[in-house]
């Protein structure tokens, strides 16, 4: 296969240019100008760019146990459908990721069905309680890329240190939901103006940036790698900021939907917007801008967190928490991050590509070389397209972008020899 | 007017046009233009007098009226709020008046029922109760002409109060001089909500005031809050005779929503005196406003 006249852009090195790109038995064998073609699939990618193919670092399938929500299959799909090429599910599923069996069966499940890089993220205690850490060595030798109990928030703090000198013993990482629950818990949206307004039990920012700090401070304590997911305060990004130019070894992620939309999308009461962390104010949101800009936030993940349609039209205080986000994260952060002027392509396509695949020692995703496995993206970045939730591929055909005008939309992706179109 | 669901979502006049034809009710110089249309009313909060309010409100008018049992309902078989309201729609029902504990609850169900039916708030959580906003202005009218530049001292668990917040919105169309007076624990989370003065001290409040309306502490909203218990409240904020003749206006009115927690935010004395009375008018006020809410909503159903 050869993909012609083609602009690549290689965050890994910083390349951006006209190159064609040959992949032979799922390998990319061949990197210059104009290669001539010989008997092969020849596609003319004119006008369009190819990138590392996108890697989520957080979501949730929902398999095994809310298969009503979405499945493995719908989930890949799904990601496939926003231009992803790897994966990483969170480890609350029922039963929970935490055990070798459940890991090795999403494994299996995911082989099945594709060759996306399938990267699951193991829970970091049994059950997700406050009291054993999980077989680390036996669940790392069997695939876990990183350890979360993303979703409930681990509390005791003896508990998270050992956790974290273990875990970064073997050279992994923990993944942390950062909140204080005694401060979130029972919230809906934001606490703030809005929530007083409408008469909704609120979640400050401090739940937030009290976590990341206390959190913080156990990381100093024992040293190690640690990352923040889904970050949508100012607050807590100021303090990430501060750790890391005193050297502390953190990453962060945020998730588009937090330099999208705010709480000032919620008058209507409807759950569509519910997620938590909860959208926060204009100013959290230029902070998040902010903190991709200047490097405190290393990547951005989908955070995809399907539900079933009727789920979110519930009452607000009863639906569940969640946005479906990989087949809008693309559009919305070329849209408000790059044609917005806010940021350059290579910095954008860095966050959603080698900056992942980096922390999570990802073989062959996020790059783009000569002799690696083939996993490729190919963007309009022009594109114009609206949003429409009823032609997700994810069971969750529900979104608060339903509607929203975007500029730039994945093309094609190659997954080693499958291809992939995309509508 | 389509539906009641907040004051922000009316205008000035459509408010004004509701005191006017309460007005013209409580003369008895208009008759129903809704007799034999049928309302129900789905309570699935404790309520006396809003329920009977619009009970009445709607017998006079010449309606029917379905008293919808939440507690023995379909709800508690599973259905959604919306199956039941069409259910009801297509039994004949033009309007329902929907009383819940969560705020929004008839935003969310609006948006999912297909059917023209009227939706009142007959109180939603801690977000809007705009009857009693109406019912609260026109007895303010009533006794002082106007609220423009009054001062209107609000005292008590404004952040839990669904009274408290539709009469903030509806006197501030009409700029009056609101002011606010809670312990912190009982204040706005975000006092940029609402642009209004807020006091801790109730002397510093009532000083000058021309309506004193107090509200419940409630503390069914309360839970796991950590806040102190009511005699605490009550040592600071209970309003009395002394205080009302100390600080405020020598014609104050006093006003609450009802039901008063006798001796915690306001004493049994004043309760029962000449200056408690408006309270007991502000209640049959209540049935001549829901009168005209009814009428103005459902008048032009079926022609």
């Amino acid at each position: 296969m050869l993909l012609k006249n083609a602009k690549v852009i290689n965050p890994e090195t910083n390349y951006e240019g006209e190159m064609d790109v040959r992949i032979e038995s799922g390998k990319i064998v061949e990197l210059a100008e104009n290669i001539i073609p010989k008997q092969e699939e020849v596609i003319d990618i004119t006008g369009k760019i190819i990138v590392p193919g996108l890697v989520d670092m957080h979501c949730h399938l929902r398999e095994p146990g809310y298969k009503a929500k979405e499945t493995i299959k719908t989930g890949i799909e799904s990601a496939i459908n926003g231009g992803y090429t790897a994966i990483c599910p969170m480890a609350n599923t029922n039963p929970i990721v935490d055990n070798a069996e459940t890991l090795i069966y999403t494994i299996n499940r995911a082989k099945e069905i594709s060759s996306i890089g399938f990267y699951p993220i193991c829970a970091v205690t049994k059950g997700f309680a406050n009291e054993k850490i999980v077989n680390v060595s036996e669940l790392i030798d069997n695939g876990a890329v990183a350890f979360s109990n993303d979703g409930k928030p681990i509390e005791n703090m003896h508990i998270l240190r050992e956790a974290l000198r273990y875990i970064n013993s073997h050279n992994s990482i923990i993944i942390s939901h950062s909140e204080d629950s005694s401060l979130a818990k029972g919230g809906v949206i934001n606490e703030g103006r809005i929530s007083s307004r409408l008469g909704l039990k609120g979640i400050s920012d401090i739940a937030e940036s009290l976590a990341v700090a206390r959190e913080l401070e156990v990381v100093r304590s024992v040293g190690g790698r640690y990352h923040f997911a889904h970050i949508s305060t100012k607050r807590a990004i100021e303090l990430i900021r501060q750790a890391k130019k005193e050297g502390l070894n953190v990453t962060a992620e945020t998730a588009p939907h937090y330099f999208s939309i705010t709480e000032d999308d919620m008058t209507e009461y409807d759950a569509k917007y519910k997620v938590n962390p909860p959208l926060r104010t204009k100013e959290d949101l230029e902070a998040v801008i902010e903190g991709l800009k200047d490097g405190t936030i290393d990547v951005i993940a989908t955070d995809h967190a399907p539900h079933m349609v009727h789920e979110k039209q519930m009452p607000i205080q009863n639906a569940p928490m969640g946005i479906a986000g990989f087949e809008t994260s693309l559009g919305l952060t070329l849209t408000n991050l790059v044609h917005s002027g806010k940021m350059s392509l290579m910095e954008v396509i860095k966050k959603l590509t080698y900056n992942p695949s980096n922390i999570l020692n990802l073989k062959d995703q996020g790059r783009i070389k000569k002799g690696q496995n083939a996993y490729l993206t190919i963007i309009d970045l022009n594109e114009k397209w609206i949003v429409e939730e009823s032609k997700f591929k994810s069971k969750c055909r529900i979104s608060p972008f339903n509607g929203f005008n975007l500029s730039g939309k994945p093309k094609m992706v190659i997954i080693k020899d499958e291809i992939y179109k995309i509508g | 007017m389509e539906n009641l669901i907040d004051i922000e979502s009316i205008s000035k006049e459509e408010i004004i046009k509701i005191i006017d034809v309460a007005k013209d009710f409580k003369k008895n110089k208009k008759k129903s233009d809704v007799i034999n249309k049928t309302l129900a009313l789905m309570f699935y909060e404790n309520s006396t007098r809003t329920r009977c309010s619009f009970e009445i409100a709607g017998q006079k008018l010449g309606m029917n009226i379905i008293n919808f049992d939440a507690n023995h309902s379909s709800l508690l078989k599973g259905e959604s709020l919306k199956d039941t309201i069409e259910n009801l729609y297509f039994l004949g029902v033009n309007a329902v008046v929907i009383r819940h504990s969560y705020s929004g609850i008839i935003n969310n169900v609006m948006r999912l029922v297909k059917y023209p039916i009227k939706f009142i708030n007959g109180g939603d959580g801690t977000h809007a109760h705009p009857s009693q906003a109406l019912l609260d202005f026109y007895t303010m009218l009533e006794k002082i002409g106007t609220v423009e530049n009054k001062k209107i001292v609000i005292i008590g668990d404004v952040s839990h109060s669904r009274v408290a917040k539709s009469n903030i919105s509806l006197l501030s169309k009409f700029n009056a001089d609101i002011h606010l007076c809670a312990p912190t624990y009982l204040q706005f989370e975000n006092k940029s909500a609402y642009n209004v003065t807020y006091h801790n001290d109730i002397k510093e409040a009532v000083e000058g005031a021309n309506v004193v309306m107090l509200l419940r502490v409630q503390n069914e909203r309360h839970e796991d809050s950590g806040y102190p218990d009511s005699l605490e409240y009550k040592r600071l904020y209970e309003t009395d005779t002394k205080l009302l003749k100390e600080y405020a206006s020598n014609d104050v009115i006093l006003m609450h929503p009802g039901p008063a927690n006798r001796n915690i935010e306001v004493s049994s004395e004043l309760l029962d005196n000449r200056v408690g009375k408006t309270i007991l008018e502000q209640a049959q006020n209540g049935v001549y406003v829901r009168m005209s809410i009814l009428n103005t909503l459902l008048e032009r159903i079926g022609e």
